[in-house]
């Protein structure tokens, strides 16, 4: 791939907090720098509470408002503006210009995402001429390409059914087509396949593949190491807020450097593999009550009391990795 | 089978749902045997039947027609008011665990539920026995006094296994225990139940869409797709080489972290890996 | 235990706070419906010992002293149009009809509850047979009870009851069905069914206690109307009898006098409606109390 001299989209040191009655702040996403370039696709994986989906929505604008977001996020897919677009602390007029139309979403649950008593046909044009000058006729001819791209037969029948009137899978390929109608250079997929089955599963990434193959930036947040290795050359581990190490996917699973990764990595089982299983034990901490140091210390099997009780920097390693572990870098 | 009378026997097992021309068939003639001290898999999709089959064996709901033999008796004979007091051998580990356990109830109520549906014990010997299993599910005892909503998704699922053991159960008939939870948590479980079937030795059904934990855990399978059995036998044998082309779709659908084999580093997968589109 | 067992000790959120605790706690987050509950506590003690606290004898008529305003001759609100103190009427009055309101929301409740429970837990057959007898009684207006009622009991307080009784647990019953059939999918319930519970401890531990929060929001809501229903009851000359009073005839007979003495109206109508308002706030924290998502 050819590396432009400026990423996509290149987030810098963000953070998000949320404002509690009675508490002080919660604090969901602290110090997050992650960059995707053109056509490039990293997985955002973590576990529930590790901040993943909180990050993206910050992105987006899209977080409630006692949401408190820091940091900064350069949006380089309009071409025009030297330096790029500042998404944090955009207006929200502006917002929409990009949201939809330059940055496509997917969401787990399309059921909810789709509007069940319009019919396919307006929800896909309705955003269409929201975001483009476009006519009614032009519309309709894209929405139907987009329907058909995403691999749904009888795209010209299907786009007059409602929402209920379609499978599961096929609600999720219209979700997706919805999102690519107006050609989105990214798309953030927010665990699209999490409440489908697995072959459905494997179909709906197979198409995402497809989008990246031609030209669409991805950014896939799952919980669900094998997805993010099936779709993404990239990742970022989130634990409870923070990147404990970023990498090429293919290195941090064959050559995993931090202690949360590898027990990532153990916690997944196989088929075809009966080493046996290495869980990580214990439970992520509560946000309201994150451990001094290193977050992850309590659950580490190589935790040094000493050293892990220091806040750890995210190190930047010669083979470009990062890794929030003092040990990484004296390996 | 080298038992002469296995544990449970399911003979033609039928459910149709909905009536009058209307319904749907969720089991089709589905017949099984599970040895104790034995764990099947089975596997299939949303809509395959599995968790009804589930339900069907330890009579939850009652079958449509077929037979249940529990150690050579006719499960579909006796009363219900014998059928409620032989329950107590098989128990049913759920897939939400916060759903399954009685929110208004403690911890340490929640897991001796059952002792008190039996009636056995008095409150001092329920709590001592709540506190003991507990440890036995790795949970610390002063767990005991805590309400299910102050625990996290793989604490809840402890506590509600704890309460499957509280009548040392012959058979565990566990529906997708590990879905609802992080991938952290669902190896702790499984290790979990691992565990505590070599050392209590109780007959398992785990119900699950993951493949891969069939493998780890099950030596046989039995592979399910709208209510039909599509294929059964040793799990090495059925995911070693499927005969029934659902079992390869399925099989094809799993996403390997580190892939077997030649496929090295290569992140893209070629078209014609890929499963075609059916709908 | 072998050390393949992993442990998980940690504590998430550690209070060992029970159901009814996080439920008080909610209801008291809700400020307004705190208050109410208060206001409703002193309404209800006033009523229980208006013996004690009325000054005068209510239904004692003395004509030298019609119609008077607050503060005269020791009557702190003045007196009626026959010289009866309006104090210790309103004291009365909101006695007759806070019980009124109350016994008939109870009444409505049991009924609901043991129908709506039977209908919902057992269905098939029984269901049936049920919702098709509610929805005949549906087709009756509740007025249309309480004229008959009273025609065949005759203007009693119990027949007050009965009717508004009638026309509030229907209502209530459909509600505490459809919390049945919800709450039996639910899979605490295929866990206590598989543990070997029977029908009784399945219906009164493990679903009346979850389901009673819509069910308490209803009632507590259903007692205002009770007290409206009352008060409607008495316009159209089906209330109490006199001399007994209740707010509703109270309100009642003032409004004949409300330009000579609009006190007569005034003060039973400002109980009233803060009373009313009071029932519905505290219905409002209920609801909150058993939102579980707001902790």
């Amino acid at each position: 791939m050819v590396r432009n001299d400026q990423p996509l989209l290149d987030v810098r040191g963000l953070s998000v907090a949320f404002r509690t009655r009675g508490h002080e702040q919660l604090s969901a996403v602290q110090e997050l720098s992650v960059s995707i370039d053109p056509g490039g696709s990293l997985a955002l994986v973590g576990e529930s509470g590790s901040g993943k989906s909180v990050s993206m929505r910050a992105l987006l604008g899209l977080l409630p408002a006692n949401a408190v977001v820091g940091g900064s996020a350069r949006w380089s897919g309009e071409g025009d503006v030297p330096g790029g677009t500042e998404l944090i602390g955009l207006a929200p007029r502006a917002f929409r210009a990009i949201r939809g139309r330059q940055i496509g979403m997917v969401f787990q649950n399309a059921m909810q995402a789709l509007n069940p008593t319009i019919p396919l046909k307006r929800q896909l044009t309705e955003h269409l001429r929201w975001h483009g000058s476009c006519t009614r006729a032009e519309a309709e001819v894209r929405a139907v390409r987009a329907l058909g791209d995403v691999g749904i037969p009888d795209p010209e029948r299907r786009i007059r059914m409602y929402p209920f009137q379609l499978s599961g899978g096929m609600r999720q390929r219209a979700m997706i087509a919805m999102a690519m109608v107006a050609d989105p250079r990214l798309l953030i997929a927010d665990e699209p396949t999490t409440a489908v089955d697995v072959t459905v599963q494997k179909q709906i990434l197979d198409l995402l593949i497809d989008l990246r193959d031609r030209g669409t930036a991805i950014i896939m947040v799952t919980h669900d190491l094998g997805v993010a290795r099936y779709l993404c050359e990239d990742v970022a581990v989130l634990y409870s807020g923070q990147v404990m190490e970023s990498a090429r996917l293919v290195d941090a699973v064959e050559d995993p450097r931090h202690p949360y990764t590898r027990g990532l990595i153990g916690s997944a089982l196989e088929l075809g593999d009966d080493s046996p299983l290495r869980p990580i034990g214990g439970n992520p901490p509560d946000l309201a009550d994150r451990p001094a140091g290193c977050a992850f210390q309590p659950r580490c099997t190589a935790a040094d009391g000493e050293r892990c009780a220091e806040v750890q920097p995210l190190v930047r390693l010669a083979d470009a990795r990062e890794v929030r572990c003092w040990r990484s870098s004296h390996e | 089978m080298s038992e002469p009378e296995p544990l449970l026997r399911a003979v033609d097992l039928v459910k149709d749902f909905g009536g009058r021309g209307g319904g749907t068939r969720a089991v089709d003639a589905v017949s099984l045997e599970l040895a104790a001290g034995e764990t099947l898999g089975v596997v299939g999709e949303s809509g395959s039947g599995k968790s009804t089959l589930a339900r069907l064996l330890i009579r939850l709901i009652e079958p449509t027609s077929g037979q249940i033999h529990y150690r050579g008796e006719d499960v579909l004979a006796w009363s219900p008011g014998e059928l409620r007091r032989r329950r107590s051998s098989w128990q049913m580990v759920f897939q939400n665990p916060f759903g399954s356990l009685l929110p208004h109830l403690s911890v340490a109520d929640n897991v001796t539920e059952p002792l008190r549906i039996t009636r056995q014990g008095d409150r001092r010997i329920r709590r001592a026995r709540a506190e003991e299993l507990l440890e036995t599910v790795g949970l610390a005892r002063r767990h005991a006094d805590l309400y299910p909503h102050a625990m996290s998704g793989g604490q809840q699922q402890r506590v509600a296994i704890a309460r499957a053991l509280a009548l040392s159960p012959e058979l565990l008939v566990c529906d997708e225990p590990t879905s609802a939870l992080d991938v952290s948590i669902q190896a702790q479980i499984l290790s979990l139940l691992m565990g505590l079937q070599e050392e209590l030795g109780f007959a398992m059904l785990f119900i699950t869409h993951n493949l891969a934990v069939v493998e780890r855990l099950a030596a046989r399978v039995m592979v399910m797709e709208r209510g039909r059995v599509v294929e059964a036998g040793p799990t090495d044998q059925v995911f070693g080489a499927p005969s029934h082309p659902y079992t390869r779709t399925l099989l094809g659908s799993v996403l390997p972290l580190r892939p077997v084999g030649t496929r090295g580093t290569e992140t893209t997968n070629a078209p014609s890996e890929r499963t075609p589109l059916v709908d | 235990m072998t050390a393949q067992h992993s442990t998980d000790s940690g504590a998430v959120g550690f209070d060992g706070v029970s159901e009814w605790g996080r439920r008080w706690r909610r209801f008291q987050r809700n400020r307004l419906a705190l208050v109410s509950l208060a206001f409703i506590v002193v309404l209800a003690l006033l009523a229980v010992f208006a013996e004690v606290i009325a000054p005068f004898d209510p239904n004692q008529p003395d004509f030298g002293k019609r119609l008077t305003g607050p503060f005269t001759d020791g009557n702190l609100l003045g007196t009626d149009v026959l010289g009866r103190d309006v104090f210790s009427r309103l004291l009365f009055g909101l006695r007759t009809a806070l019980f009124i309101a109350l016994t008939a929301e109870l009444l409505a409740l049991l009924c609901a509850l043991i129908v709506g429970v039977l209908a919902g837990y057992f269905g098939g057959r029984l269901d049936q047979l049920l919702m098709a007898a509610t929805d005949v009684m549906y087709a009756f207006p509740t007025y249309l009870f309480a004229v008959i009622l009273a025609t065949v009991l005759g203007r009693s307080t119990w027949s007050i009851i009965l009717a508004i009784a009638i026309g509030s647990w229907l209502t209530q019953a459909r509600l505490v069905r459809a919390q049945m059939i919800k709450l039996k999918t639910f899979e605490y319930v295929e866990a206590g069914r598989s543990m070997g519970a029977g029908a009784g401890t399945l219906i009164l531990r493990y679903l009346l206690p979850n389901s009673l929060g819509p069910i308490l929001v209803a009632t507590s809501f259903g007692i205002p109307a009770a007290m409206l229903a009352e008060s409607g009851l008495a316009i159209l000359g089906l209330g109490v009898a006199p001399p007994e009073a209740s707010l509703g005839t109270m309100i009642t007979e003032g409004y004949k006098y409300v330009l000579v003495q609009p006190n007569l109206i005034l003060w039973p109508f400002t109980v009233f409606a803060l009373g009313m308002l009071a029932f519905t706030w505290v219905g409002d924290g209920i609801r909150d109390a058993f939102d579980p998502k707001d902790d």
